[in-house]
């Protein structure tokens, strides 16, 4: 397995294309996103100021895609209540910051987002757990979008790594081995899954991610 | 943990090497954003101010972002110098409008040249501090650096704003345009402006001024203009 997850390092997803801008205000951010839509192709994150604009690759997509799944599956398997809001924008005018994550999940907090249209951060929690696919030197900065809106964790893949990441008390990420959402799962393991999902049609993805997910929560329940 | 095949049986990881699909970034990235109001796009451009680095092109709807190369610059500027080495030793008349933001609401259009020139029109904008183009005349002459396309058809506003002449440089190639009588560009290998001047020879200037000091080559491009007149084969 390890031989294989070497062999898959070499790998890389295509970049999307990004533009940062700074000087930027907030009430131009929003007319922005405002005049885009909801159907945007493009990602816009807001971080005091300064406006990145990235148009992601369809790669890009499907990895964000494949990382969802991989958690549905386990939170089906598990019967663990979520809500998918995709790449939903969150924005907080109080901290200036704002960002559409690759792919978001409420889970604690599903309650807050049932049958909502429009919600808003500064009231409503935040996404429990967000997810990047991210090739660039950006991811850092988002990160601390993502910290300062208080996600309590991020899954991010690179195009070669898996890393998760928990928000601890100085608003800092700490990557961990096991993602906090599901304690038994690491990092480790769950790569060469995303790397299969991009080689796989989804149904029979679909379908070997929940025999996965069985097996692997039954072993954890077990040992 | 290392048994993901074995409990998952139609999953199929790879255990050979996956063929590398590394895409260089992108020498000038490219935002294509379809259902821009045109007032939008003047917020745009008034959020943005003068950044010389970005391009926003508007076009009936659409509005495209665009990030310029340092080799894009590069050919900008050097070519640039030529046209002044040109107007310069030609003595015309002439009025550079750089990279300036030019928009025609009627049109709804809206764009920045690479560069531009009145020449044979300067004296009607000579005293403008402020050219508008949907009261003065557009620009006898515009440069347009092609090291990368976008979707938005720039070439098609030069038309639409009807510029009389349009050069593009690609990294290789120097193609002219000139607007015919139907508003139509033809492409050809001449330039209304400076009638017989071999294209080909400007190319390699450019090309010797991005690989070598400017000063020298556009000192030596002076030189050639004046043997060029010399020869008698322009007719300016």
């Amino acid at each position: 397995m390890s031989a294989t997850i070497q062999s898959l390092e070499s790998r890389r997803v295509a970049a999307g294309q990004s533009v940062c801008m700074d000087g930027i205000s907030w009430v131009f951010y929003e007319a922005f996103l405002s005049e885009l839509g909801e159907r945007s192709a493009h990602r816009l994150s807001y971080d005091r100021g300064e406006l990145h604009i990235m148009s992601p690759s369809p790669e890009h997509e499907a990895y964000a895609r494949i990382l969802g799944r991989v958690f549905e599956a386990l939170a089906d398997e598990l019967r663990l209540p979520y809500k998918c809001l995709g790449s939903v924008t969150c924005r907080r005018e109080d901290l200036e910051r704002g960002l559409e994550p690759d792919n978001c999940f409420y889970i604690r907090n599903v309650q807050a987002v049932l049958g909502r249209r429009r919600f808003e951060l500064r009231r409503d929690p935040p996404p429990d757990l967000a997810m990047e696919v991210d090739i660039t030197e950006s991811s850092v900065d988002r990160r601390s979008i993502y910290a300062a809106l208080g996600v309590p964790e991020i899954w991010l893949f690179d195009g070669a790594a898996l890393t998760f990441y928990q928000l601890r008390e100085q608003s800092e990420y700490e990557a961990t081995a096991r993602s906090g959402t599901f304690p038994f799962l690491e990092a480790e393991e769950a790569l060469p899954l995303i790397h299969a999902g991009f080689e796989t049609d989804d149904m029979n993805f679909k379908v070997a991610l929940r025999a996965w997910a069985s097996a692997r929560i039954a072993a954890a329940s077990g040992g | 943990m290392s048994t993901i095949q074995e409990d998952s049986g139609n999953l199929v990881v790879p255990s050979v090497p996956l063929p590398a699909i590394v895409n260089a970034a992108p020498i000038e990235p490219r935002f294509f954003f379809p259902d821009i109001s045109w007032s939008f796009y003047l917020n745009f451009l008034q959020e943005l101010g003068h950044r010389p680095s970005l391009r926003v092109t508007y076009d009936r709807g659409s509005m495209e972002l665009m990030t310029v190369s340092q080799l894009h610059e590069r050919y900008r500027k050097i070519l640039g110098r030529t046209i002044n080495s040109l107007t310069e030793e030609l003595e015309l008349p002439c009025r550079g409008g750089g990279s300036a933001t030019f928009t025609r609401a009627d049109l709804a259009r809206g764009f920045e040249p690479d560069e531009c020139y009145w020449i044979a029109s300067e004296p009607r904008v000579r005293h403008r501090r402020e050219v508008d183009l949907e009261t003065d005349p557009p620009f006898d002459l515009a440069m347009e650096i092609e090291v990368s396309r976008g979707v938005l058809d720039r070439i098609a506003i030069y038309q639409a704003l009807r510029v009389p002449e349009l050069w593009t440089f690609d990294g290789d190639t120097l193609r002219v345009r000139r607007l015919r009588a139907d508003g139509a560009y033809e492409l050809g290998n001449e330039s209304g402006i400076f009638p017989g001047l071999p294209l080909d020879a400007i190319a390699d200037f450019v090309h010797q001024g991005v690989s070598g000091d400017e000063s020298g080559v556009i000192r030596g491009f002076r030189a050639w203009i004046r043997q060029w007149l010399a020869r008698g084969d322009a007719t300016p």
